[in-house]
């Protein structure tokens, strides 16, 4: 049971962050994926994650996109042997994030790739960490740990896979997301060669 | 209603080498807000941080963020400063930080002509902004939905609605509006 009970404790851990601080990290991560020629996002992509706050109460929300529903990926403008690699015709990501900011915390994550492949079937991934004090649901912390990774043609189709995340920022899940659907080395935040050299004993 | 982000960084590249001011309710989150302009600007605009006029102006080619230790001297010294941003042109705006109802924003306002011209239309308070209208945001969700937030969670939550993404977003949404 340990190492569930440790990976629960992981995730619980996650959810001490600044508000601000986390989303500038996103909008970094939105900024590559915004930049030429490898331009998958508009390039206002960055200042489209919204901020909402809720007056007299310490709830802020980030959204990408007024509106919830997140960003068309720019797939068909790609550099050629790169939209060869891609498998998704098209794609949307969406990144929902509400912190309570007087806590500095965390209270949920939803950050979702959804698109159809190129035989016109749906797929997704999305990656929930659902909200601090709701974070039980399912059997356990293994079946359904607290941030986990659905995986499928749609959110809902069974079997629901629910993969345990890794205790990763926004940012990082962002760039995750994105890395699964866009295997470019443009956007691979950890390229082997510079992980090997981190590596080496100094 | 304008999205902050947007609103700061139309601000940002509505006059290319022109004077952007943005308004920040109190010194800790000028420093965000500082921060928050660095996270949206393309790289090749390589801001940098300077609390001087003649150092912001020497450096036409990158964006200043101007963060003044006294904010109507700042201001004074822009005023007079116009015609040194003109030759040579620049290509990347000075971004001036001020404080709201500061002495910067007075100073601007009442001795500062020229800045105040040169800086029109280009200023933003973006957590202002960032208020959300909870009442007609309530009022959306209750059309789009068919039910208050709190109602709408009551079988969301019970897990009786399918967890599909437009659900998913929808919980996020009423969890946001949600009222005790």
């Amino acid at each position: 049971m340990n190492p569930w009970l440790d990976l629960y404790r992981q995730h619980g851990a996650l959810r001490a962050m600044n508000d601000r601080e986390a989303a500038n990290e996103v909008r970094r991560v939105l900024r590559k994926l915004s930049e030429k020629p490898y331009a998958v996002l508009r390039g206002d992509a960055p200042a489209r994650l919204v901020e909402g706050r809720v007056p007299r109460s310490d709830t802020v929300q980030y959204t990408l996109g007024r509106e919830r529903e997140g960003e068309a990926l720019e797939l068909e403008d790609l550099p050629f042997p790169l939209q060869e690699a891609v498998a998704l015709r098209s794609a949307r990501l969406a990144v929902l994030l509400r912190f309570n900011r007087r806590a500095e915390r965390l209270q949920e994550m939803n950050i979702m790739l959804s698109g159809v492949r190129r035989d016109a079937s749906p797929w997704a991934v999305a990656v929930h960490l659902p909200p601090d004090g709701q974070d039980r649901d399912g059997l356990g912390a293994c079946g359904h740990a607290a941030l986990h990774c659905h995986i499928g043609p749609t959110l809902d189709a069974k079997p629901k896979v629910r993969v345990p995340f890794p205790p990763l920022r926004p940012a990082q899940v962002v760039e995750w997301a994105v890395s699964q659907v866009v295997p470019t080395a443009e956007f691979e935040p950890a390229p082997w060669p510079r992980v090997e050299a981190m590596l080496q004993p100094t | 209603m304008r999205e902050p982000g947007v609103a700061l960084a139309g601000a940002l590249a509505r006059d290319e080498g022109g004077l952007t001011i943005v308004t920040c309710p109190d010194l800790d989150l000028r420093d965000w807000l500082v921060k928050e302009v660095e996270s949206l600007v393309p790289t090749g605009a390589a801001p940098f941080r300077t609390t001087s006029v003649a150092e912001a102006l020497r450096e036409p080619n990158r964006m200043a963020l101007l963060i003044p230790s006294d904010e109507a001297e700042v201001v004074r010294d822009l005023d007079a400063c116009r015609d040194q941003a003109l030759d040579p042109p620049r290509t990347q705006p000075i971004v001036l930080f001020l404080l709201r109802h500061g002495d910067g924003h007075r100073t601007l306002a009442t001795e500062a002509p020229s800045a105040w011209s040169w800086a029109s239309g280009n200023d933003v308070d973006p957590e202002e902004l960032a208020e959300l209208d909870v009442d007609a945001e309530r009022a959306a969700f209750t059309d789009e939905a068919g039910a208050p937030p709190e109602d709408w969670l009551v079988p969301w939550r019970a897990g009786q609605l399918p967890r599909s993404q437009e659900n998913y977003t929808r919980a996020f949404w009423a969890m946001t509006l949600e009222q005790p």
